[in-house]
C-alpha cells in the first residue's frame, strides 16, 4: 500500500484498518496504490485543485469511496483498477458552488463485478464529468450503475457521463446511466457503449506486422490509457497488468 | 515478385473480383484505375488478407510463397505494405510508440532507440509532418493529408518490398501530393527492387510517378492494359467508352 505526494506538497491523512481519510487542499497531487482499508474518504477543501491517481491491481477491496468537494474546488480522480468479484460504492458529493469532479476510471475485469457510482449535485453551478473505460475478458461481467442527482434549485449544473466497455471474449455486461434531474436549468449528456474492438482496427494493426494478440493488447492499452491522466511509470504498471491478463 | 492467378473474391455474397489475374515483377510500378465499385480496393484488401474478403478460387504467390496461407501480419512481415485509403485512428497509443513497436516486430525485437528517433525525425521532416504528430495518438485528430503523410512515414520506417498505395492521393492538396510522391520516388531510388501497386481514380498522379503499366478495371476484371498514355486516354474518353472499346479489344 502506498499513499504518496506526487508534487512534494505534504498530504494530510489519517488511516486505520477501516478507513483512509484524506484532507486535500491547494494544488496537491496524490498517488494511491493498493489501499487496503475498506473505506476511502476524501475531502477537498475550498478553492483547491487536486489530482488523485490511483492504482489497484492487487487483491485488496476498498468497497466504499466517499468524496466531498467544497466550494470552488476541483478534483481530477484517475483510477486504474483490476476489479474482480466484489461490489463497490462510490459517492461523490459536490458540496459547494462551482465544485467540479472529473472522474476517469479504467478497469480490467476478469470476474463478475458490481459498481454503483453516485454523484450528488448538492449545490448550484456544479460540474461532474464521468468517464468509465472497462475491458472485460474471461469470466468477467460488469454491472455498472451511474446515478447523477440534481435536486430542484441547483441551477446551472453540468453533467457528462461516458461509459464504454469492450469485451474480449463472449462477455455480457449492464450499464445503467441514470440522470435524475429535478431542475430545468441544467446541461446533461450521457453515452454508453458495449462491444468488441472493430475488426478494421485489428486489421489495420495486422497490416503493420502486429499479430492478432499483440494488436488486441495495443488497442486495450490505448483504450485504457486514453482515459487517464497518469504518469509514464504508471502506464508501465497498467501495461504489465494487461500482459498478465 | 507478385503473381495473382485467376482469383474470384466475394464480400457479403457479392463477387467483386472475377477470375482476376495480374503479374507484378520486382521493381515495377503498376497502376490500377477504375470506376467506383469496380474492385480496386477489393484487390488491395485481398492481397493483404483482410478476412472479410473471401477468396473463392485462384492463387496469389509472393516471392514464390503462397500468400493465402499467411495471416495479414505475416504478409506484412514478408514485406507487403498497404497504405490505407482511410487510415484508422487509435487513441491512447502515440504515433511514435506505434512506429517503434511495429519496427521492433519487424526486426524481431532488436531496435536501436537512438537510431529510430533520428530516422523518425528525419523522415517526418522530409514529409513536412509537424513534430508534435509523433507524440500524438496514432492518426487521432490528424487532417486527411496528415494521415496520408503518416502512412508514407510508416512505409519509410518499415521498409517494405511491395507497396500497395490505395488512393494515396485522396485528401492531399497539390503541394502535399508532390511531396508524398517525391518521398515515394526517393524510397524507390534507395530500394530499386521494390514493386508498387497504385490504386487511384486520378490520372494526374501518373505524372508524379511514371508507371510501367496502367490497368483499367471494370466489374472485377482488367479490361485494358497499357502505359501511362492509357491514363491520358481515360481523361478524354472516360471509363464507359474505354470499356466499350474493350469488348472489341478483347
Amino acid at each position: 500500500m502506498k499513499i504518496l505526494s506526487s508534487n512534494e506538497l505534504p498530504i494530510d491523512y489519517q488511516i486505520n484498518k477501516e478507513e483512509l481519510l484524506i484532507r486535500a487542499k491547494e494544488k496537491q497531487e496524490i498517488y494511491l496504490e493498493n489501499v487496503t482499508c475498506s473505506r476511502i474518504k476524501i475531502e477537498v477543501f475550498e478553492n483547491s485543485q487536486i489530482i488523485i491517481r490511483e492504482i489497484k491491481d492487487e487483491d485488496v477491496k476498498p468497497s466504499q469511496y466517499d468524496i466531498i468537494l467544497k466550494e470552488n474546488s476541483q478534483l481530477s480522480y484517475n483510477r486504474f483498477h483490476k476489479l474482480n468479484n466484489y461490489h463497490e460504492d462510490i459517492n461523490i458529493h459536490l458540496s459547494g458552488e462551482k465544485s467540479k469532479i472529473i472522474y476517469n476510471a479504467s478497469f480490467l475485469i476478469t470476474d463478475p463485478h458490481n459498481c454503483c457510482l453516485n454523484i450528488y449535485h448538492d449545490y448550484p453551478l456544479t460540474t461532474s464529468i464521468i468517464n468509465n473505460h472497462g475491458v472485460i475478458s474471461k469470466e468477467g461481467y460488469l454491472d455498472l450503475t451511474v446515478n447523477a442527482y440534481v435536486p430542484k434549485g441547483k441551477i446551472k449544473s453540468y453533467l457528462k457521463q461516458e461509459n464504454k466497455v469492450i469485451f474480449l471474449d463472449d462477455n455480457k455486461s449492464v450499464i445503467k446511466p441514470n440522470l435524475l434531474i429535478e431542475e430545468d436549468d441544467v446541461e446533461a449528456f450521457h453515452g454508453a457503449s458495449l462491444g468488441k474492438f472493430n475488426d478494421e482496427e485489428i486489421f489495420y494493426l495486422q497490416t503493420r506486422g502486429f499479430d492478432k494478440d499483440s494488436a488486441t493488447k495495443l488497442l486495450v492499452r490505448g483504450f485504457l490509457y486514453s482515459n487517464l491522466d497518469f504518469k509514464e511509470n504508471m502506464f508501465c504498471r497498467i501495461n504489465k497488468n494487461i500482459s498478465e491478463e | 515478385m507478385l503473381e495473382i492467378n485467376k482469383i474470384t473474391v466475394q464480400v457479403d455474397d457479392k463477387q467483386l473480383l472475377k477470375d482476376f489475374s495480374l503479374k507484378i515483377d520486382k521493381g515495377s510500378i503498376h497502376v490500377i484505375m477504375g470506376p467506383n465499385g469496380s474492385g480496386k480496393s477489393t484487390l488491395s484488401r485481398t492481397i493483404m488478407g483482410d478476412p472479410r474478403y473471401q477468396l473463392l478460387s485462384g492463387k496469389i504467390i509472393f516471392n514464390n510463397q503462397d500468400l493465402l496461407t499467411l495471416t495479414p501480419d505475416q504478409r506484412a512481415r514478408e514485406g507487403i505494405f498497404l497504405a490505407f485509403q482511410n487510415p484508422l485512428e487509435i487513441t491512447g497509443v502515440s504515433n511514435a510508440d506505434f512506429l517503434r513497436t511495429a519496427l521492433g516486430i519487424k526486426q524481431s525485437g532488436s531496435i536501436n532507440l537512438y537510431e529510430f528517433i533520428k530516422k523518425a525525425e528525419e523522415y517526418s521532416s522530409d514529409l513536412k509532418i509537424k513534430s508534435d504528430l509523433l507524440s500524438r495518438g496514432l492518426n487521432v485528430g490528424f487532417s486527411g493529408g496528415e494521415k496520408k503523410k503518416n502512412e508514407v512515414l510508416q512505409l519509410k520506417i518499415l521498409e517494405p518490398k511491395f507497396l500497395i498505395l490505395d488512393e494515396i492521393d485522396s485528401g492531399l492538396d497539390i503541394d502535399s501530393l508532390k511531396l508524398v510522391f517525391k518521398n515515394i520516388k526517393n524510397y524507390l531510388k534507395d530500394y530499386p527492387d521494390t514493386s508498387v501497386l497504385i490504386i487511384t481514380h486520378n490520372n494526374k498522379i501518373l505524372k508524379y510517378l511514371v508507371p510501367d503499366y496502367v490497368h483499367i478495371i471494370k466489374a472485377g476484371k482488367i479490361v485494358r492494359t497499357g502505359t501511362s498514355d492509357l491514363g491520358d486516354l481515360l481523361e478524354t474518353e472516360g471509363y464507359e467508352q474505354l470499356g466499350d472499346e474493350d469488348e472489341n479489344f478483347k
